[in-house]
């Protein structure tokens, strides 16, 4: 019986750690601009097409191959991300303090789903993973659970070390504290949201690469993801990478486990509850933090 | 003289003015008439061109497409041509109304095929009931009645006929004595749960636990660890999309139950090969599912003159750059419902709703179609009852013509 659990728990966080990784490259783009980029979801199902096109460009790659291309895919959803974070940009160069991000985001969001409709029309594509199954306590997991916890743990050292221990990490930490403050002061505020975006992108690339072989490719799925990832972020706390990083699991293995012993019916439900409890309790979620603003 | 004259001349012009408006009277009565028999008939092709059934929806309209295609190059229906008016209920009930009200007021359809899954079709019966506007749909909902939609046929088998044969696969075939459920959480299917158990238990089977997953859920080891707890003999499932049957398959092999039989409904059949794509094939010798007679074969069967092979050359030339990504025994089934719509409004001489209601109750099995035998009744607007439908096994073996082998062949 403990084996089940066990395999539950797993597989919970691994598909927690897609969560987490999404609910981070929501992360560096509101911290940068105070941007929640609703088109995520559809650049992480981007990432999983370059998976599917590197599978059909280069056959089954090896690992080695398959390695290298983790950063081209990533680098590759960056550069979609920076002419998007442009073009979100360009209208708050007049004010700050506007929403013309909601739109502009959710516009690219459909945008990039239209595409991907007529590009690859209503099918889902699939994409085997590489790597052989995990053997785990009598049972099996597939490489891309293991993978996609690794991921989350690679990209939360990566982002903790570069926003505290960087300059341009710190300046962008900066602007989330006041973005006024952070201009007056000499910073390039503009291009620091621009490196933010790009950021996001190498997360949201590399995330959507990797997990390809268990996440659904297709043009209409991107909303569930984002939803995941954004119910992780408040969850764990906006802005806190330690709480997405917490969250995401704890959402994917509560789902998964309201499932195993209630029902599948449930598993929705789960994580809309501990949404709703944990804001009920901490508004600005576990590891967040509040604020005072003066008026 | 003159007044004579006159009174001639007024009777003259009095008896052209009768005869005048009595020209313009017939000519106003009969300008409709005249009209209507030269207008095209216009067929709302009411499917999901986006969204997460645009699978459907594309297998839909080229079996819709080829039907509308062939009435016309034939000379339309009574003389008159048909014209396809598109519209997309975005895989989602609230458009789906939307466009069914447009289709209905605006558009002013003569009949509509669609929609093509339970829950957008319960949503528009409604509005094309109030408007008495025959509609072919592919839903398996037994929720939808005649007292809902008099007007509505369905062309999809009902949950009810499905799980007949799913169930009687397990006890009869495999001779299962346990057996659990698990189904995406689609309203065909959830409808389908209760006449599954109930045959299971007449057939002397006992359901150890039953569980559901949302469509396109990227694991589904929680629900089949549950339900493997109970032990079961065998397990009935019921996955509406490739991904689906995919990751399912994979997952019963993750947690080492790949050795339990499989007993799944008609899109098990229409979904394997695509479900191969990324689970084992091998795994697929031990799934049955329920298909359309037409779609299957016996060893010894004469297949030169297969209706189903025919339709199947026909889509292919009609689609010949996309026909590997459709699905045939979709659009075949669509097509199916396009040609007892047609027959009817034959039969009947017009779009008449109630006479072609009436008529498909009664005739439908007249028509040749390429599925399997369709007929109806006023009890049950399902065309594809029990008889059309058979259990075959193993999706993936298929003869040089694509057709699936029958469970029962001798």
């Amino acid at each position: 019986m403990w084996q089940e659990y066990a395999i539950i728990l797993i597989r919970g966080i691994g598909l927690g750690s897609v969560y987490a990784l999404i609910a981070m490259s929501f992360n560096i783009v509101k911290v940068s601009s105070g941007i929640l980029n609703f088109a995520q979801g559809n650049m992480f199902v981007l990432g999983g097409m370059l998976a599917y096109a590197a599978v059909a460009l280069f056959g089954q790659p090896s690992f080695i191959v398959w390695l290298l291309l983790i950063p081209v895919a990533a680098i590759i959803i960056a550069v979609v991300l920076l002419i998007q974070g442009y073009l979100t940009l360009l209208p708050l160069s007049y004010s700050d303090d506007q929403q013309s991000w909601l739109i502009t985001t959710m516009a690219v969001s459909i945008i990039i789903g239209a595409v991907l409709l007529l590009v690859q029309g209503p099918n889902a594509l699939m994409v085997r993973s590489i790597f052989p199954n995990v053997p785990l306590f009598g049972m099996r997991v597939p490489a891309p659970f293991l993978l996609a916890i690794g991921l989350a743990v690679f990209w939360y050292v990566v982002l903790q070390w570069f926003l505290s221990k960087t300059l341009t990490g710190l300046a962008i930490s900066a602007l989330w504290q006041d973005p006024v403050a952070g201009r007056a002061a000499g910073l390039k505020v503009r291009r620091l949201q621009l490196l933010a975006f790009g950021l996001s992108g190498l997360i949201i690339g590399s995330t959507g690469f990797v997990a390809a072989p268990i996440i659904t490719i297709a043009s209409d799925s991107a909303v569930a993801y984002v939803l995941n990832g954004f119910v992780a972020l408040v969850i764990g706390g906006v802005a806190s990478n330690t709480g997405a990083l917490i969250a995401g699991p704890l959402v994917g293995v509560a789902a998964m486990l309201a499932t195993f012993k209630i029902g599948g019916e449930f598993q929705g439900l789960v994580s809309m509850l501990i949404l709703v409890g944990i804001l009920l309790i901490r508004p600005e979620g576990i590891f967040g933090s509040t604020a005072a603003r003066r008026v | 003289m003159a007044r004579s004259y006159n009174r001639a001349n007024i009777f003259n012009w009095s008896r052209r003015a009768l005869l005048g408006a009595v020209a313009i009277g017939a000519l106003g009565i009969s300008g409709p008439l005249l009209a209507q028999s030269n207008e095209p008939i216009k067929l709302g092709l009411l499917i999901s061109h986006t969204g997460g059934d645009a699978i459907s929806g594309l297998n839909g309209k080229a079996g819709v497409t080829l039907a509308v295609d062939e009435i016309n190059k034939a000379g339309g229906i009574l003389g008159r041509q048909v014209e396809i008016v598109a519209a997309d209920d975005q895989s989602d009930p609230t458009a789906a109304v939307n466009e069914a009200r447009r289709l209905s007021s605006q558009e002013k359809v003569d009949l509509v095929f669609g929609p093509q899954s339970s829950q957008r079709t319960l949503a528009v019966l409604p509005v094309f009931t109030d408007a008495k506007i025959p509609q072919i749909s592919t839903s398996g909902s037994l929720e939808i009645t005649p007292q809902k939609g008099p007007y509505n046929f369905s062309v999809q088998a009902n949950a009810d006929a499905q799980g007949y044969h799913m169930a009687h696969y397990v006890t009869d075939v495999l001779k299962a004595k346990t057996a659990a459920i698990l189904t995406d959480n689609g309203a065909q299917a959830l409808s389908g749960v209760p006449y599954i158990k109930k045959y299971l238990e007449e057939g002397g089977a006992t359901v150890t636990g039953v569980q559901e997953f949302p469509f396109r859920s990227e694991d589904k080891t929680a629900q089949l660890l549950s339900l493997k707890s109970g032990n079961p003999d065998s397990l009935v499932i019921w996955a509406n999309t490739p991904e689906d049957l995919g990751v399912l398959m994979n997952n019963l092999a993750d947690i080492g139950w790949d050795d339990v039989p499989l007993s799944g409904p008609n899109a098990t059949v229409m979904q394997a090969a695509s479900a191969a794509k990324i689970a084992d094939p091998n795994q697929f010798d031990k799934v049955a599912g329920v298909a359309y007679v037409g779609w299957t074969y016996c060893p010894g069967d004469d297949m030169t003159k297969n209706p189903f092979v025919e339709f199947k050359e026909r889509l292919k030339a009609a689609n010949p750059s996309n026909y590997d990504s459709l699905l045939p025994t979709i659009s075949g089934y669509a097509y199916d419902g396009i040609m007892v719509m047609k027959a009817a409004m034959e039969a009947t001489g017009g779009t008449d709703p109630e006479e072609i209601k009436t008529w498909i109750e009664n005739n439908a099995d007249k028509v040749a179609t390429v599925s399997g035998p369709m007929k109806a009744s006023a009890e049950s607007h399902f065309l594809a009852g029990r008889e059309v439908l058979t259990p075959i096994l193993n999706p993936l073996d298929v003869n040089e013509q694509g057709l699936f082998k029958r469970a029962d062949c001798k």
